[in-house]
C-alpha cells in the first residue's frame, strides 16, 4: 500500500497555551512494498509521524493518503479497517500486554477486527516461531516472561494480523544483539518475501542503513531529506548537525582513509565488506 | 482525551496571580468558598462572578482555554440547574411542563447551587493553573506543620502528595500510550453497548496498574539508593516567602469576607 504525505502539519493541543507544533509541512511518499526508515534525533517528530500512518493522530492540516483512505476526516468504521491494514507496533510494546495467556494476547487483535479465529489459531505456532519463541509459550502468562520475550509476544500480536503495512517504532530497543538481528531479518523477510510495506522508525543509523531502501530524515518536525542509504552516506558530514551519527563501519573507513591513505570507494560499507577489503590488502602486501 | 480536562494542570506564566505566594492563593480560595456558602443574595453572586472574572484576567490565562478545558464541568453545572428547576417545590408556581410544575424558587436555588459549583471549580482550577504542584505541596506542608506536635508525619505526607502530583501527568501519558497501542490492535471503547465498553476498559487498566506498581517500586529503590531516610529535618531548595503583596491580598480578602458576612448575616 502506498502512503502519501501532502503538506502535513500536526499541532498538539492547538489554540491552547500548551500548543506545540510537532510536524511541519511534511510531503513525501512511502512506496508500496518499500522498506522505509524514518530517522531523526529524539524529539524530531518520529513518533508523531508514525501515528498518522494508521489514524491514531490525524493531521491538523494537509492530508495523508494510505491506499484508498485519506486522512483527516475518516469515520470510525473505515478507521478500524485502516488499522487492520496498517499494523503498528509501538516502542516498548510489552507495556500493552494484559491477557491471561500468550495465546489470548495474540488473538486479542484478530478478535477486535472480527477475523476468523479458528483459522488463525492454527497459525499461532508459526507466528511465535517468526519472533523467536516456540509453541510452549502459548499457554503461559505473559507476565511470567522476560522483558525481551514480552516484547516478542507483543510484536507477534500485531504480526498475526497479517497487515499490508507494518509500522515499527524502535522495535529492537533493549534487545540483545542476537535478538535484534533476528527481528530485523524477520522484517526484511516480510518485506522481500511477503511483499509487506515496512516502515521502521529508529535513531540507529546502523540499522536504517543496513535494512532500508528509503530513508526519511526528520529534523525538528520538518523533512530534512528523503534519500537512499547510499546518498546519505555521501552526505555523512551533514548528519551530525541534525543529531545523527553515521554507522561505525563508515567511521572506520573514513579513519583508514585519513591515516593510511587508503582509497576507499565502496559505499556499502559493512563490517564484513570492510574487513574483506582489509584482508585482501594485507595479503596483497605480503605477496609483494 | 489528554487535553480535554485541565483541572490539575499548570501553565507557567509571569502574571500577578502566578507571582503570589501559594499560601496566599490557598487562603484566598478558602475565604472565597466560605463567602460563597454564607451569602444568599443574588446581587452578591454578581460580585463573585466579577471577582472570578478579574482573577482569570489577571492570570493572563485565555478564557477560551478555561471554558473549553472545563467542558465536563459545564455539563454538571447545567444538569444541577435543570434538576433544581424541575424538582424544587418552593415559592410561586410559574408554569407547567409535561406535568412538572415549575416554581420560581427552582430557578433561584438552581442558579445559586450551579453558580457555587461553577465558581468553586473555576477558582480551584485557577489555583492549579497558576501554581506549580510542588509550590502547592510546600504550602500544604506549611499549613499542617503545627500538627507535627501531635505526632502526625507531615513531611512524609507532603512527600507522598508531591510524588502523587508529579505522577499524574506521567500516568496520563502512560494511559494515552496504552490506549493508542490497544487501538492499533483494534480496540474500540468508545462505541458499542455499555457492557462491552466497560469490558474494553480492562485492556487499558491492567497494563496501567502494572506499570504504576513497577514505577512505584523503581522510584522507591531510586530514593533509597540516594540515601532517603524519611523526610524529617530536610531543608528545601525552593523557599516560599510572603511578600508585601501577599500580606495585602490576605488582609483584603479577610476584610471582604467578614464584611460580606456581616452585611448578609
Amino acid at each position: 500500500m502506498e502512503i502519501v504525505f501532502e503538506d502535513v502539519d500536526y499541532i498538539y493541543q492547538p489554540n491552547t497555551p500548551l500548543e506545540h507544533v510537532a510536524l511541519q509541512d511534511l510531503s513525501f511518499t512511502i512506496p508500496s512494498q518499500s522498506f522505509t526508515a524514518i530517522v531523526g534525533r529524539t524529539g524530531s517528530g518520529k513518533s508523531t509521524l508514525l501515528q498518522q500512518l494508521n489514524g491514531l493522530l490525524q493531521p491538523t492540516s494537509g492530508t495523508v493518503t494510505i491506499g484508498n483512505t485519506r486522512l483527516p476526516g475518516v469515520k470510525a468504521k473505515p478507521l478500524k479497517e485502516l488499522r487492520r491494514r496498517v499494523g503498528l507496533v509501538f516502542q516498548y510494546p510489552e507495556h500493552q500486554l494484559f491477557e491471561e495467556t500468550v495465546k489470548q494476547e495474540l488473538l486479542f487483535g484478530p478478535k477486535n477486527f472480527g477475523l476468523d479465529l479458528a483459522q488463525l489459531e492454527a497459525q499461532l505456532p508459526q507466528v511465535l516461531q517468526d519472533v523467536g519463541l516456540d509453541e510452549s509459550f502459548l499457554e503461559r502468562s505473559p507476565f511470567t516472561l522476560s522483558g525481551g520475550q514480552m516484547k516478542r509476544v507483543a510484536l507477534a500480536s500485531v504480526l498475526i494480523l497479517d497487515s499490508e503495512v507494518l509500522v515499527l517504532d524502535e522495535p529492537t530497543a533493549g534487545l540483545d544483539p542476537v535478538g535484534k538481528k533476528q527481528l530485523l531479518q524477520l522484517f526484511r523477510y516480510l518485506n522481500e518475501e511477503k511483499g509487506k510495506t515496512v516502515v521502521l522508525v529508529t535513531h540507529n543509523m546502523e540499522d536504517a542503513m543496513a535494512y532500508a531502501d528509503q530513508l526519511v530524515v526528520l529534523n525538528d518536525g520538518c523533512i530534512d531529506r528523503v534519500t537512499s542509504p547510499k546518498h546519505l552516506i555521501e552526505k555523512r558530514d551533514q548528519l551530525e548537525a541534525i543529531g545523527l551519527a553515521p554507522p561505525e563501519s563508515i567511521k572506520f573507513v573514513d579513519y583508514m582513509k585519513q591515516t593510511l591513505d587508503v582509497n576507499w570507494n565502496g559505499h556499502e560499507a559493512t563490517v564484513v565488506t570492510v574487513s574483506q577489503a582489509l584482508i585482501n590488502r594485507i595479503k596483497a602486501g605480503a605477496n609483494k | 482525551m489528554k487535553q480535554s480536562f485541565i483541572l490539575g494542570q499548570y501553565i507557567p506564566r509571569d502574571s500577578f496571580i502566578h507571582r503570589l505566594d501559594p499560601r496566599t492563593k490557598i487562603i484566598s480560595l478558602i475565604l472565597f468558598v466560605i463567602t460563597m456558602f454564607v451569602i444568599d443574595r443574588l446581587f452578591i453572586y454578581s460580585l463573585l462572578y466579577g471577582f472570578v472574572l478579574g482573577c482569570v484576567l489577571l492570570s493572563t490565562i485565555p478564557i477560551t482555554y478555561l471554558i473549553k478545558g472545563l467542558k465536563p464541568v459545564w455539563w454538571l453545572v447545567v444538569i444541577t440547574f435543570i434538576f433544581h428547576v424541575l424538582f424544587q417545590r418552593d415559592g410561586e408556581a410559574l408554569f407547567d411542563v409535561f406535568g412538572f410544575i415549575i416554581y420560581d424558587q427552582g430557578f433561584i436555588q438552581g442558579g445559586e447551587i450551579a453558580s457555587r459549583l461553577l465558581l468553586m471549580i473555576v477558582m480551584a482550577t485557577l489555583l492549579t493553573l497558576t501554581t506549580p504542584p510542588l509550590a502547592i505541596t510546600d504550602a500544604m506542608r506549611w499549613f499542617l506543620a503545627p500538627l507535627t506536635r501531635l505526632g502526625l508525619p507531615i513531611n512524609e505526607l507532603a512527600i507522598m502528595m508531591a510524588i502523587s502530583l508529579r505522577l499524574i501527568p506521567t500516568m496520563t501519558e502512560e494511559m494515552d500510550k496504552i490506549s493508542k497501542a490497544q487501538a492499533a490492535r483494534g480496540l474500540d471503547y468508545t462505541r458499542g453497548r455499555l457492557r462491552d465498553r466497560l469490558k474494553a476498559l480492562l485492556p487499558l487498566l491492567i497494563p496501567l496498574f502494572i506499570s504504576a506498581f513497577k514505577r512505584a517500586e523503581a522510584l522507591a529503590m531510586a530514593m533509597e539508593a540516594r540515601g532517603y531516610q524519611g523526610a524529617d529535618h530536610r531543608t528545601s531548595y525552593r523557599q516560599i516567602a510572603f511578600r508585601t503583596m501577599d500580606y495585602i491580598i490576605v488582609c483584603l480578602m479577610t476584610t471582604a469576607t467578614v464584611s460580606i458576612y456581616l452585611m448578609t448575616g
